[in-house]
């Protein structure tokens, strides 16, 4: 656990990382933007898309329900773990608030009000 | 009328008159309830030279259409009132059971005016309303009084908020306390229900709400089943609320050392939170979790501490506010007496961030030498004394020694204290900032400056959408907000603003609103409850018109553009995200004002006023 937290914490470590996640988004930012020009698609629009698709929206849903005994598995250590990943500024400025934004939406994509009306059958 | 009782109870405390009003549907629907409802009435009949501790002042117990329906996150009701901390707009709301008990006795709220010669407290029912004497309550802390309320009616199954020392004290930050630990803290109200001698509210009641369309919600309630299995919740109800020092210390918005400290990389900050943070409260204190009424997540904790024997103490454990603001504020890394100073908190009725404010305060002032142990009594405020930091909630909450000067709240402590004390004090019109620091989320310094009862994080959650949890973009209109910058916050906060009075009109747990039910399902919920046809839009509408009238309010008490601009806080290393400067602020500021179509003083203008039908 030192070790591991002594690895993330490593300044080289973060800049490196940093810079490669900048460099990530810096391409997927640009895919998005060609999307958004070319094909009038943003992010969201492409999720509800997806989610349209029978087998997207039942594996989206599979995997909600699989992460449930993950997260109530998880012991403070991880906690811990997940806090020094968290130190990286590319984590931080980046994939920590894009994961959340995310997941929150697939979360409300997930609802099985919305799964109806996306044309699965209504879970409850 | 479906979704309410239709019926408010006045109660005048020095003739020991009670009445009931009825609740009229056409205000109902514009002010929805909870604190939009209670900000109509003080707003109505609270002048700007009633002191918020005398008996012209107002106290409003409400709830909203939710209460008493079993819709998720309904557990609540919200206190209104002139504030006796800010001397502005008043308000908190409390989780537990008193709400949805005060809806089924038959009342959508409750209007206290006047002061009682004597301690007294209120007995509601649905069947009868009777005021009764509390002079054997008084002195009481608020585990005993609930505990003695219900056993001198001879029925526990009644609910009881009441107040502990720290509102009989009239300390200005004192909260109203029910269920054995929730809280209606912030803004003082406690103190408000001590300058009128009550001691106590005890509600009970079978009423059912009537429901419009019964099938319809009892669809969209199941339709909410899925999002209670989703890992914000699982998060919550394993670690509580205090799993967010883990989250928030590494991307700064924890505060530490009164606001001067922040993440350091691998430093002194991450081994405190691996102290006290929510992990360590689950692995060392926790014995259970409890449930609000119609909670699916139940984040309550339970706690117990039995060694060392002077922290000793067992209850409703630290949320994430009271940990950061006993721990890593005061750089007190011991959780067993951040579980004792909540413990009192909890007891003596006092709100908890103010309190952990204070005292990290007058530490901020201790190690500048403005504050010495001859003003203390001995104590040694030094950073991290966990044991001075326990005495001192102690002494606040009977104003002894020292604990009298904080006992009034930050400004007017630092006005005592003198130096430059004023030039440290973290806070916005006289409330203390709660544990999330600006400079991680840049839209919290406008929110913080312009919240319409001073500092606050839940009624502007631009701190939640930075962190990506926040609103979608239909409430923003497509906007981005950029995270680290103030660029577009001031949209950003102005709308989350708005949400905020809507949940807390509804009223609602936070969760709801911050992740957990998508605000269409919410108006759904709201139509299908009361029979409107009401869409997103309209009830947006509905808390941006509950705002301006608190803001009408404010400006009424004297509130100017210049108490918008929350204190200058210093950049700190590798945490420094952004560092909101005054110039930018003031920029932010008037983006601001024009969205909430302002004048550039902060005043609402006739067209908004018009356009909100206020």
């Amino acid at each position: 656990m030192g070790l591991l937290s002594f690895l993330i914490g490593n300044p080289i470590t973060d800049l490196v990382v940093t810079a490669e996640i900048k460099v990530g988004a810096w391409v997927v930012g640009a895919l998005f933007f060609i999307m958004r020009k070319v094909f009038r698609l943003s992010f969201e629009s492409l999720l509800v898309r997806l989610m349209k698709l029978p087998f997207v929206r039942e594996m989206t849903v599979n995997v909600m329900v699989m992460i449930k005994p993950i997260m109530k598995g998880l012991e403070p250590e991880a906690l811990y773990v997940f806090m020094n990943v968290l130190r990286i500024r590319g984590v931080k400025e980046v994939i920590f608030p894009t994961v959340m934004s995310t997941g929150v939406l697939i979360e409300t994509l997930t609802a099985p009000e919305v799964i109806a009306k996306l044309g699965g059958k209504k879970k409850s | 009328m479906y979704g309410y009782m239709g019926k408010i109870l006045r109660v005048d405390l020095t003739s020991g008159k009670t009445e009931e009003k009825p609740l009229e549907e056409e205000l109902a629907r514009k002010y929805i309830g909870g604190s939009g409802l209670a900000a109509k009435i003080v707003y109505d009949e609270v002048g700007p030279d009633v002191d918020p501790l005398s008996p012209d002042n107002l106290l409003v117990f409400a709830t909203g259409p939710l209460q008493g329906t079993g819709i998720p996150f309904s557990g609540r009701y919200a206190v209104g009132t002139r504030s006796p901390l800010t001397g502005i707009w008043g308000e908190a709301n409390s989780g537990g059971w008193v709400g949805p008990y005060l809806k089924r006795a038959g009342y959508d709220a409750i209007v206290f005016r006047g002061k009682a010669q004597n301690p007294v407290y209120l007995v509601v029912t649905d069947k009868a309303v009777e005021i009764k004497d509390a002079s054997h309550l008084w002195g009481k802390d608020a585990y005993q009084t609930e505990a003695q309320v219900k056993s001198d009616l001879n029925d526990s199954d009644f609910r009881v908020a009441c107040i502990g020392q720290g509102g009989e004290n009239l300390v200005r930050f004192a909260g109203v306390m029910n269920d054995m630990g929730r809280t209606a803290a912030r803004s003082g109200a406690g103190a408000v229900m001590g300058s009128k001698n009550l001691k106590a509210l005890a509600v009970k009641g079978k009423k059912a709400v009537e429901v419009a369309n019964k099938e319809r919600l009892s669809q969209l309630i199941r339709g909410l089943k899925l999002n209670k299995d989703g890992p914000v919740s699982i998060m919550f109800a394993k670690y509580g609320t205090a799993v967010l020092l883990e989250m928030f210390e590494p991307i700064g918005d924890v505060p530490f050392k009164y606001w001067t400290k922040g993440d350091a990389r691998r430093g002194e900050t991450a081994r405190i939170i691996t102290k006290v943070g929510g992990g360590s409260i689950y692995r060392n204190i926790l014995t259970k979790n409890y449930h609000c009424y119609a909670c699916p997540i139940g984040c309550g904790r339970i706690v117990k501490v039995t060694s060392p024997s002077k922290y000793a103490c067992e209850g409703h454990g630290a949320e994430y506010e009271t940990t950061a603001a006993f721990g890593p504020l005061c750089m007190v890394d011991n959780l067993a007496a951040i579980a004792k100073a909540n413990d009192m908190c909890n007891r003596y009725g006092l709100d908890t961030i103010e309190t952990g404010s204070l005292i990290a305060f007058a530490m901020s002032c201790y190690d500048k030498g403005w504050v010495t142990t001859r003003d203390t009594d001995g104590i040694e405020l030094k950073w991290g004394n966990a044991d001075a930091m326990v005495t001192m909630v102690e002494r606040i909450a009977k104003r002894q020694g020292f604990g009298n000067v904080l006992a009034d709240g930050l400004v007017p402590a630092a006005k005592k204290i003198g130096h430059d004390s004023i030039k440290i004090a973290k806070h916005s019109k006289g409330q203390a900032f709660a544990m999330h620091d600006p400079r991680a989320f840049p839209g919290l310094a406008i929110s913080y400056g312009t919240s319409e009862r001073g500092a606050c994080h839940v009624h502007g959650i631009g701190w939640a959408e930075a962190a990506g949890v926040g609103f979608s973009p239909f409430h923003l209109g497509g906007e981005e907000v950029k995270k680290y910058s103030l660029e577009r916050q001031a949209l950003n906060a102005k709308v989350s603003q708005d949400l905020a009075d809507v949940a807390d009109s509804l009223i609602q747990c936070k969760f709801a609103l911050v992740a957990l039910i998508a605000f269409g399902t919410q108006t759904a919920m709201l139509s299908a409850l009361t029979g409107w046809e009401i869409d997103a839009k309209e009830l947006l509408k509905a808390g941006e018109r509950m705002f301006n009238l608190k803001r009408l309010f404010n400006c009424r008490c004297g509130v100017t553009r210049k108490d918008d601009i929350i204190p200058e806080l210093d950049p700190l290393p590798s945490t420094a995200n952004y560092v909101p400067k005054g110039n930018e602020l003031e920029k932010a500021l008037s983006e601001y004002y024009d969205f909430r179509g302002w004048t550039r003083d902060g005043i609402p203008t006739e067209a908004k006023l018009k356009e909100l039908e206020i």
